[in-house]
């Protein structure tokens, strides 16, 4: 399969005939899943025991595509016998699949993308889509919408479906969604802001010429990311060039979009009907389980059209049980109860257990009388009789528990058997996989008195999440501890979440979240210490810069802080002169603080100081404050005037007056500038 | 009405002592009745297939020269069987499947001694295959059975134990099972399912009403399916099929072919099992008699170990009122779902039209 | 096997139907019926057989193939059922002159089936002039080419019949509906309209149509059936009921007719016919003989066949919702047969204990199950 770009020019005219070709990345590049995925990539998950690949190709033959390439890179000989040995590869199915195996260096989604542009596999537009998505949408129909528009619009290189799903959707990543500005007319899309569950993200920026160029435009936080991607032959290209662009969202969607050079458009595709989701983490991994279970894919149903060829009767209240009895719920267990779960072939499930919100993989053994509640368990485990296993754990494969475990929140196990270290060798899957299992080895015996004699199981490291963000870079900001909390299965956030829910809507209006204020008290306090106790500049500023890492606030707030412990400590006092003398005092003490927290911006603490100014009762010392700053060189003529030039300077009531006094003020420079020597002599 | 008491004896006609009668029927000293008996101590084999045991072995003996004698020496086989049996409609329907195939047997044979050999033959394999046709209709059911499904039947039948036995290796069922007084067969079937391993509760007759709100369907066996495609069975499965008629429950009936019969029953009185000691009232004469029989110690005659009747009042029917209440019942196949057969699965009316077509040359 | 090729070559079509079948891509019993029929008649084109066994094989296991894909569109097994019947009709009448009943095979056990009933049409069939040579080693194609041509002869039949259904239903439409009657019918039927419009060529009677929810079908209905001059009211599920009384005539689809009687129909069919039931007014099911399944009613603990997605009645936008709230969504209800006075189909009209004949005489036994 030669493919030049070249020659695609002429490839339209032809499209009907044109083969349609589709890309899967079967490769999650995070390590949400682990430890379930030590030993089986993530595609290759059972989701309502069907992997994850397959009803991804199922989505995929259901919008007519024909050759598939799957890009695979830990595991990939495991990917290749899945996909040889499916109904997939059988020749009626009528579907080429062609699995791709990239180098380990392959670290992010971009990089994948170089890939296929170097193996030159694509010959026309394709549709891309992530290894573990479930869908039963018309991807043919997108595909369609994107053809008749590329034949108008050469630049309309790639069509995101997105599904309207309101913000708060279980299945609406908390963690890792974005805003969409779209043209309500054309659904283009014009901006796409990435938005980072934690720490709470409250602002989205819109460029203004965007407002300017489209006069109907949405601006929507309610949509769930499908992840599926109609692309034009270009965008591979695209990233080879942009060497640079990891994630397609964040990187290269947000780059195309604010670029001023490429001028290509990306365009969405609003799916008002069917069902799309990606198993992006393991609280999604729950929501998707309940969705399909309640049959949002349908038809992709369990005793309907399950991918994995499993058939199941469905019964009321929308419980299914295999035809073929492959899962024999214990018998003597009269009170074992199933909700919500699901549970793999071969299971045994002991009288008395509860499973709530579990999903449990092939062969696992659950003894009588346990708690599962809210957690995946890998392949082959064993669950003595009277565990607990409580929310949000992931049990590896083949962990083996003895009776009476407790295995608490956040803490993950993983049982590697004997031996499978050195099988993770040969494998030569990624390094780091390894050390990460050194690490967690080595925990081990701290943490086994806890597990009780015969368990082999001991507790993944928790720190690989956070090593991982310095080491690579990537997606640095997603991989975060506690964003990566919203992600996670079980975990009921009591901490973060009122934060999170304070998000305003859609409004990009400064609203202080939580965070900030505390942030605030914070200041006032660490600056009220350093008066009354006159620390010198420099501890202060370092004091205010460890604050505002701490709680992520931009400078801004630390100005405004700074500013107005500055403003509010000048004590007032009758006459102009002692008045004049008691700010000097303040600002040749205190007004270097203002430059030091970390950047210098006179125009802003201007601004600054008239909005603060123009609420405060130290209102009428505005103008001997700035000229104070001005003397003591924390602000420049030029940063008054720019100022002052400022539209948002000019304001209104107390901040027009203020404004007045700037221009008066402004005025004097300029007579002082134009005759200075007369100021030499005075 | 009174006329129909003055004669009426405390035992059922049918049941006259059959074993000290000496054989006075079959042909030169082959006793039919003796043939059906060692027939039916094989435990799967049932009444309608020892019958036609019993006459293939009749064919045997026999000395018939011609089509003729040999099918009158038949009927007369039947005949003999009817009588000393004192339930006769299972046999029933197994001489007339014979009867009705012997007499349509084409005379192709050189010889008439020829014939008798083929006929015989044929009533073998047929005994033979007939054993097998309980799996064919536990395969049957088995499509009915869904997972989790709670099950009622009635008494003691094989062919519904197979079923529920055979349903249990591959559905998870629970089994209510009634005691059917009083003969108390229901504690066999709860036996055997228990023993397999399937959740059974026995349930008193008086409380199926109160018990089908929660089944799914019910499962009955039969005695013999009849022309109106309706069902005779142990007595009780006639309100059983009232009760799920009323809930709006499916009631099935088991049968194998073989238990087809050719009768039309308009009412319980039509069976051939009724008779005029069924249900009667006691003669004026001795009602006073009776009454005193109720509180004296003759009761404990049913009861074999009495040690707890002295101080409580036994409360079981005596044998004599247990002899005026029937064995077997007749229910309407308007009350009935669907029969399960060898042949397939049959609507009531499916059966007639079968019984029809068997012995449309006769 | 020589055929084992010739089947893997002609497995395309059928595992493109199949794949179609599972997607839902093909839906409504017409529409499954007719895609059967044409994938049987390319594979019966290719397929090469010796001996009638051979033959049912090749038949039955495209059967198997299609049926597993899709359990609950029933008529894609009848189809097939239908078929190997008239394969085997025509069989038996060309090889009727050496395979007389004989002594060896009258058992007890066939003496039984005797009661089977049958169609009796068959034996007056005019004597076939086929002479069939079966595993003919010298040309082993014999028996293909001479059972060919009738095979794709009654393949021909079936999809003449399942083309002309709809009128040949129609056509005892004037003799059932009479005017200033007033009907009510549920949701979109072809069937019902077509007998609906035909019926309006001789009569002027109202139509009352159901909208039938979540699908709202009965808002075609009505469009269609306005405009080709019925007088037509469009009313809610919820008042079924109250408009029964005044109501003369409920005439319903079917998805599929079961043997005991019984239906498989849109949702709302078995409200609407208890609803009548309680008023006495007559209900009549319009169908075709491609929807007689050889098979029971097994869900008699739910009554409905099949489940489609919440979508169409809740949201997936209404996030909080969805969590808390499982939708329960049924495409058809099962109308039990007592509930039914008549079923009008292209064979005539048919009392629901009747049924259980037409499906016997239709299909053979051995092909009920796949």
């Amino acid at each position: 399969m030669p493919s030049k770009p070249s020659t695609s020019k002429d490839i339209p005219e032809e499209e009907e005939a044109e083969v349609l070709q589709a890309v899967i990345l079967a490769d999650s590049f995070n390590k949400r899943f682990k430890p379930l995925t030590i030993d089986r990539p993530k595609c290759l998950l059972p989701i309502c025991n069907t992997p994850l690949l397959d009803w991804t190709l199922e989505g995929l033959a259901l919008a007519g595509v024909q050759e598939i390439f799957v890009i695979c890179r830990s595991h990939p000989e495991q990917v290749k016998a899945a996909i040889r040995n499916s109904k997939w590869s059988h020749p009626s199915s009528g579907l080429k699949i062609v699995p791709v195996m990239t180098a380990k260096e392959t670290f992010s989604p971009g990089d994948a993308m170089r890939d296929i542009y170097t193996h030159g596999i694509i010959t026309s537009d394709f549709v891309l889509v992530s290894g573990d998505l479930v869908s039963n949408i018309r991807i043919d129909e997108v595909v369609r919408a994107h053809k008749d528009r590329r034949k108008v619009n050469k630049d309309a290189i790639m069509t995101m479906v997105v599904k309207e799903s309101g913000t708060t959707h279980r299945t609406r990543s908390k963690g890792d969604s974005a805003v969409f500005v779209l043209d309500q007319d054309t659904s283009e899309c014009l901006h796409y802001e990435p938005v980072t569950g934690y720490p709470p993200k409250s602002i989205a920026r819109i460029p203004r010429d965007i407002l300017e160029s489209h006069p109907n435009i949405e601006i929507r936080n309610d949509l769930l990311d499908c992840s599926i991607d109609v692309c034009a032959l270009e965008v591979p290209s695209l990233f080879q060039d942009n060497f640079d662009y990891g994630d397609i969202r964040r990187d290269f969607v947000h780059g195309v979009l604010t670029s001023d050079l490429l001028m290509k458009n990306i365009y969405c595709y609003v799916a008002k009907e069917g069902y799309a989701a990606r198993v992006q983490d393991t609280r999604s991994y729950d929501a998707i389980s309940k969705d399909i279970l309640s049959r949002w894919t349908f038809p992709l149903v369990p005793d309907d059209n399950l991918p994995g060829g499993y058939a199941y009767d469905h019964l009321r209240g929308n419980k299914y049980i295999p035809k073929d009895n492959s899962v024999v719920l214990s018998r003597l267990g009269d009170g074992a109860q199933v909700v919500a779960s699901t549970l793999g072939a071969r299971c045994s499930v002991g009288p008395d257990t509860v499973l709530r919100n579990a999903y449990v993989f092939d062969d696992v053994t659950i003894g009588p009388n346990c708690v599962l509640e809210s957690c995946i368990i890998g392949a082959g485990v064993q669950v003595g009789e009277r565990s607990r296993i409580a929310r949000g754990s992931l049990l590896g494969p083949g962990t083996v528990l003895m009776p009476f475990e407790r295995v608490s929140r956040r803490k993950q196990k993983s049982v590697p058997v004997i031996g499978e270290p050195a099988e993770e060798d040969d494998d030569g899957d990624d390094a780091d996989a390894d050390s990460e299992l050194e690490e967690a080895e080595k925990n081990q015996r701290s943490i086994s008195q806890n597990l009780g004699p015969g368990s082999d199981a001991f507790v993944w490291p928790r720190r690989a999440i956070a090593r991982k963000g310095d080491e690579e870079g990537y997606e640095n900001e997603l991989e975060n501890f506690n964003n990566w909390r919203l992600m996670r299965l079980g975990d009921d956030l009591t901490d973060l979440l009122p934060s999170v829910t304070s998000l305003p809507a859609a409004s990009a209006a400064a609203t202080v979240s939580a965070g900030e204020q505390e942030f605030q008290i914070e200041v006032r306090l660490s600056l009220e210490r350093a008066f009354s106790e006159g620390h010198s500049l420099d501890n202060a500023s370092v004091e205010l810069k460890t604050l505002r890492m701490a709680s992520n606030v931009p400078l801004r707030r630390v100005r405004e802080a700074v500013v107005a412990g500055i403003v509010e400590n000048i004590p007032l006092v009758e006459d102009a002169v002692p008045q004049r003398t008691e700010i000097n005092k303040w600002v040749d003490r205190w007004g270097d603080l203002i430059n030091l927290i970390g950047g210098v911006d006179g125009v802003e603490t201007v601004s600054i100081l008239q909005y603060h100014c123009a609420s405060s009762t130290r209102f009428p010392l505005f103008g001997q404050i700035l000229a104070a700053l001005y003397q003591n060189d924390i602000v420049e003529e030029e940063d008054i005037q720019n100022w002052h030039a400022k539209p948002e300077a000019k304001g209104e009531g107390n901040v027009q007056k203020t404004w007045i006094v700037g221009a008066r003020m402004i005025h004097q420079l300029n007579e002082q500038e134009s005759d200075d020597e007369s100021e030499d002599s005075e | 009405m009174n006329t129909l008491y003055s004669n009426s004896t405390v035992v059922p006609s049918g049941n006259a002592n059959p074993i000290n009668d000496h054989d006075d029927a079959g042909e030169r000293g082959f006793d039919v009745y003796r043939a059906y008996q060692r027939a039916l101590a094989d435990e799967d084999i049932s009444p309608p297939l020892a019958a036609i045991h019993s006459l293939t072995e009749l064919v045997t003996s026999s000395n018939a020269g011609t089509m003729f004698e040999l099918v009158r020496a038949l009927n007369d086989g039947a005949e003999t069987l009817k009588k000393r049996v004192p339930n006769p409609i299972g046999l029933t329907a197994g001489c007339e499947l014979f009867i009705g195939f012997v007499t349509l047997f084409p005379h192709e044979s050189a010889s008439f001694s020829e014939l008798k050999r083929e006929i015989v033959h044929q009533g073998k394999s047929y005994t033979s295959q007939a054993i097998k046709f309980r799996t064919k209709i536990a395969e049957l059911a088995l499509g009915f059975i869904k997972d989790d499904s709670v099950i009622l039947t009635h008494s003691y039948s094989r062919v519904v134990t197979q079923a529920l036995l055979h349903a249990h290796t591959r559905k998870r069922i629970s089994v209510y099972v009634t005691e059917a007084r009083p003969r108390g067969l229901g504690l066999k079937t709860y036996g055997l399912l228990t023993a397999a391993g399937i959740p059974c509760t026995v349930v008193l007759d008086s409380a199926v009403a109160y018990v089908m709100d929660q089944v799914d369907f019910v499962l009955v066996g039969s005695e013999a399916v009849v022309e109106s495609g309706g069902l005779i069975n142990a007595v009780g499965s006639n309100q059983m099929a009232i009760i799920a008629k009323a809930e709006n429950k499916p009631f099935y009936a088991l049968a194998e072919s073989y238990k087809f019969h050719r009768l039309f029953p308009l009412s319980q009185h039509d069976l051939p099992t009724h008779n005029s000691g069924i249900l009667s009232f006691p003669h004026s004469m001795n009602r006073s008699a009776t009454t005193q029989t109720r509180a004296s110690p003759r009761l404990t005659d049913d009861v074999p170990d009495g040690s707890a009747s002295a101080s409580l009042p036994q409360r079981t029917m005596t044998l004599e009122q247990m002899n005026r209440n029937p064995d077997v019942d007749y229910t309407r196949p308007d009350l009935i779902s669907l029969v399960f057969s060898d042949v397939g699965v049959l609507t009531p009316e499916g059966v007639s039209q079968y019984l029809v077509g068997m012995f449309a040359g006769l | 096997m020589a055929t084992e090729p010739q089947t893997a070559a002609g497995q395309r079509p059928v595992e493109a139907l199949a794949a179609k079948l599972r997607r839902r891509q093909v839906v409504g019993s017409r529409e499954t019926a007719l895609e059967t029929v044409l994938v049987l008649r390319q594979v019966v084109t290719k397929a090469r057989f010796q001996n009638i066994n051979q033959l049912v094989e090749i038949i039955r296991s495209v059967g198997q193939k299609l049926i597993e894909a899709q359990p609950k569109e029933h008529t894609v097994g009848n189809t097939v059922r239908k078929l190997l019947h008239h394969v085997r009709e025509e069989y038996n009448n060309a090889s009727k002159g050496e395979a007389t009943t004989s002594a060896s095979s009258f058992s007890i056990a066939n003496f039984v089936l005797q009661g089977q009933p049958r169609r009796q049409a068959a034996g007056q069939k005019a004597e076939s002039t086929l002479v069939l040579k079966e595993d003919d080693s010298d040309d082993p194609d014999s028996f293909a080419r001479t059972l060919k041509p009738v095979v794709m002869e009654a393949i021909q039949d079936i999809l003449d019949e399942l083309e002309t259904v709809y009128d040949n239903i129609a056509k005892s439409a004037k003799d059932h509906i009479h005017s200033d009657e007033i009907i009510l019918t549920i949701g979109r039927s072809k069937t019902v309209e077509t007998y609906l419009k035909s019926a309006a060529h001789y009569h002027k009677f109202t139509v009352i149509v159901v909208e039938s929810g979540p699908s709202y079908g009965g808002h075609d209905m009505a469009c269609s059936l306005s405009s080709s001059g019925v007088s037509t009211f469009l009313v809610p599920d919820s008042s079924i009921y109250a408009l029964m009384s005044r109501v003369s005539k409920v005439i319903l689809g079917a998805h599929t007719i079961l043997a005991n009687g019984g239906m498989f129909a849109v949702t709302g069919s078995v409200l609407t016919a208890t609803a009548a039931r309680a008023h006495s007014t007559p209900v009549m099911v319009c169908a075709g003989q491609f929807k007689l399944t050889p098979l029971w009613n097994l869900y008699h603990e739910y009554g409905a066949l099949d489940f489609a997605d919440p979508g169409s009645v809740l949201g997936f936008e209404e996030c909080d919702l969805v969590d808390k709230v499982d939708v329960v969504n049924p495409y058809y209800d099962y109308v039990r047969p007592d509930l039914v006075d008549v079923y009008v189909t292209n064979d005539g009209d048919h009392p629901p204990p009747s049924i259980y004949r037409l499906v016997k005489e239709s299909y053979d036994d051995e092909d009920n199950e796949f």
